[in-house]
């Protein structure tokens, strides 16, 4: 942490120093409204044809948060716009785990600290080895503590870096961070939920009792964010109640979401809805 | 094994359904009753306005998705437009005090002169009592309540859900919708949406 706080000041240094551009662009970083916010790669080249991993980085000051892509009751998520070279193309954010943020009767989703949102790249085929390319992006994102303050800001990255950085943090920041990402449901286990009117009952059965879970609604307004998620283990799962949205008012076919057991394991689920509806 | 484990879950599934089922108020029910002062001292009821239609509009002037329709005047031209058709608009302040938004009744008085609001009625609830009476979450979130009592809207004021004034002019206004397909007679298309903007400034909450 404190080496990555370095590592800002010392690419903030930089960049007033005017240099940015043509000789650190490999990671340039803004300090904008209670966030740092900069591009950064998870390998220093590219592969013809490949998909190449880059993510934003925000370093939010203490208090501070931004949103997942289902922000909750308030808030709003980040968006992205890519000005890349002829033929690569920018894929969605693959969201990291969020967390519940806030109290009493508005619940929002998202990520407090150190946030890495990786996207996928695709590199064109006919991509020549070695050849320095510059991907660009704006970067819209509401950053809230007790107020909410809309924010705006542009970074670049360079492919191969035109200096030396710091490649393997940057690297490593990548890998936690998909280690702290919503892993695909394994086969095996089964996803259901029946509907009893005011609240949905999402039975997991993983083959293994589990005490703790945490539903995270990927569609706004099927759940009730605020309410509390009771857990009841059984000896090959747990069946987690939750409870409608106000604004819910037809039926759906399927609950989709993040669930998050003991240990931040989590995991992408839909479950198909049964029962009265 | 495979009828054991759904056994044990219908086991798991009973002890949730044994809590008891709490509800607020919801589109198609009746619009809970309340009393609360507005920023003239007066006290307003929703009772009194039976037989006209009622909105509510949740308003924190700190609140970039509240300014998005204020800086425009796209809100004052709705409440304008709206109480010339013999609505009622009361738009409710739920700010504690010393959070965002949070304001005396002279100030909100003076600031509506200085905006050109023209709400019915701007109804002081810095304790969130008639906040938390509707579940609101947000600023602004809107409700609509039809001549008879029932709530016939619940949610944002538009399907644009950015703090980008551009956007009021590209909106499908949801609150306009349900108010013309209302007084029409016709059920309302969009009854409910999410609402989005910044979390309500309820008393004891963090953000």
């Amino acid at each position: 942490m404190v080496a990555f706080a370095r590592c800002f000041s010392f690419r903030l240094t930089l960049w007033l120093l005017g240099l940015a551009f043509t000789t650190a662009a490999a990671a340039q970083s803004f300090t904008v409204t209670h966030a740092k916010v900069s591009l950064i790669a998870e390998k220093n080249s590219l592969q013809a044809g490949q998909i190449t991993w880059v993510g934003v980085l925000f370093d939010l000051e203490k208090g501070w948060h931004i949103y997942w892509v289902n922000s909750g009751d308030s808030g709003e998520r980040p968006k992205i716009q890519w000005q890349l070279p002829p033929g690569f193309q920018a894929k969605e954010i693959r969201w990291p785990t969020p967390v519940r943020l806030g109290a009493g009767t508005v619940i929002d989703y998202g990520y407090e600290g150190l946030v890495l949102l990786p996207v996928p790249i695709q590199v064109p085929a006919d991509y020549k080895a070695g050849k320095p390319v510059m991907l660009s992006a704006d970067i819209r994102y509401l950053i809230c503590r007790e107020v909410c303050i809309p924010a705006k800001t542009q970074a670049s990255l360079a492919i191969p870096p035109t200096s030396a950085g710091s490649q393997a943090e940057d690297s490593e920041l990548f890998r936690s961070t998909f280690e702290n990402s919503p892993k695909a449901w394994p086969t095996g286990w089964k996803a259901q939920v029946s509907d009893n009117g005011g609240f949905f009952l999402l039975s997991l059965d993983t083959g293994a009792s589990e005490p703790k879970a945490t539903f995270f609604p990927l569609e706004e307004e099927q759940i009730d964010n605020s309410a509390a998620q009771s857990v009841a283990p059984y000896p090959r799962g747990m069946v987690i109640k939750l409870k409608k949205s106000d604004q819910l008012l037809k039926p759906i076919s399927a609950l989709k979401g993040v669930v998050v057991f003991g240990a931040g394991r989590a995991f992408e689920v839909t479950a198909p809805v049964s029962g009265k509806k | 094994m495979r009828r054991a484990a759904t056994c044990w879950m219908m086991v798991a599934v009973a002890v949730l359904c044994a809590a008891s089922l709490g509800r607020a108020a919801r589109v198609g029910e009746r619009a809970p009753d309340f009393s609360v002062t507005d920023t003239n001292g007066k006290l307003e009821k929703l009772s009194d306005y039976a037989g006209k239609f009622v909105v509510l509009e949740w308003s924190n002037r700190g609140c970039p998705y509240t300014q998005k329709h204020y800086n425009s005047g796209n809100m004052q031209r709705l409440q304008r437009a709206w109480t010339q058709r013999g609505v009622i608009w009361l738009t409710v302040i739920s700010s504690a005090p010393r959070k965002q938004g949070y304001v005396t009744a002279s100030e909100e008085n003076s600031w509506l002169k200085q905006i050109n609001g023209a709400p019915t009625a701007v109804l002081l609830d810095p304790a969130g009592t008639l906040g938390h009476l509707y579940d609101a979450k947000t600023t602004p979130q809107m409700f609509v309540i039809n001549p008879q009592g029932t709530l016939v809207y619940d949610g944002a004021i538009d399907d644009k859900p950015t703090t980008d004034q551009a956007d009021v002019g590209r909106a499908r206004n949801y609150l306009s919708q349900a108010l013309e397909e209302a007084m029409a007679g016709k059920p309302v298309s969009t009854p409910a949406s999410r609402p989005y903007g910044c979390s309500v400034k309820y008393p004891g909450t963090w953000f």
